[in-house]
């Protein structure tokens, strides 16, 4: 069977369980199932790996980081709260 | 020092432990309102509001493993609130229907790798920009969830906690969000000549 004949409807089925098998929490027999469509279905493949590579830039993102002045009001906050709770 | 001893500083009121706590979470909460609220000014007020707030209760938190999910539960709430104050959207769930890709769409195009090397520094760039600009496009519910997942790693059992939803609903919205990713880096690569 090639990629032009086979049933879609796998394809549709398997689409609504992508990211669980990308995570890994598909059961065994579920996961054969995605492994025995991409044999047949390399449009399938590809398109797990473009989600995969996808994911991974999510990943791959640098978290911004907070800026001196927020960080400084911040602690000054915090001392100003403990001064007023503890008042010398 | 670990989460244990953080959260036993906390609780003795140790001198030097909110700045460990700022240290620790500090990056972690403004990134996540600057992706959630979108602007800085929004950003810095969540990040203020929630990093006072988890510190003052987080001397009731009994276990420290749950430090950190409990310190998100409290910036995805801030969030929310934010968000309630600017434009009103509902969660609309997308049917996947609307997300499946067309027959004519080439998969093997390719999606940027994400491992370049020291002399592509341009292409590492501009590909953190579509991506930020993909994370932005989608809609705030589906974004929170992938930003717990695929950022900060939370399970989705965690995420569900988080944002007080059932694990059922985080997959949903992870594999929406995921897929409208896909979809737009694919798309965005259509346009400048790497396909």
């Amino acid at each position: 069977m090639t990629h032009h004949d086979h049933d879609r409807r796998e394809c549709r089925s398997l689409f609504e369980q992508l990211s669980e098998y990308m995570d890994g929490e598909l059961r065994e027999s579920a996961c054969s199932r995605f492994d025995e469509h991409f044999r047949d279905c390399p449009r399938c493949e590809q398109f797990v790996e473009q989600m995969r590579k996808a994911v991974r830039l999510v990943e791959g993102m640098p978290c911004p980081k907070l800026p001196d002045e927020v960080r400084r009001a911040l602690l000054a906050s915090a001392e100003a709260l403990d001064d007023s709770a503890n008042p010398s | 020092m670990d989460n244990a001893e953080l959260l036993r500083k906390i609780r003795d009121d140790e001198p030097g432990a909110f700045e460990a706590f700022v240290d620790r979470f500090g990056d972690r909460i403004y990134g996540f309102g600057v992706r959630m609220c979108g602007e800085r000014e929004d950003a810095r007020d969540v990040a203020q509001d929630t990093l006072l707030q988890a510190y003052r209760s987080l001397k009731k938190l009994k276990h420290p493993e749950a430090l950190r999910s409990w310190v998100f539960r409290v910036v995805s709430n801030a969030c929310l609130m934010k968000r309630r104050k600017g434009n009103y959207q509902t969660n609309r769930e997308i049917p996947l229907e609307d997300l499946m890709p067309g027959e004519s769409e080439d998969f093997s195009a390719a999606i940027p790798d994400p491992a370049p090397g020291a002399d592509e520094e341009l292409v590492l760039s501009e590909t953190r920009e579509a991506v930020r600009a993909a994370i932005d496009l989608l809609p705030p519910h589906y974004r929170m969830v992938l930003m717990l997942r695929d950022m900060e790693h939370f399970s989705t059992r965690e995420a569900s906690e988080i944002l007080d939803i059932p694990e059922s609903t985080v997959k949903m919205r992870l594999h929406r969000a995921r897929l409208m990713v896909r979809g737009e880096l694919a798309g965005s690569e259509a346009g400048n000549g790497q396909r």
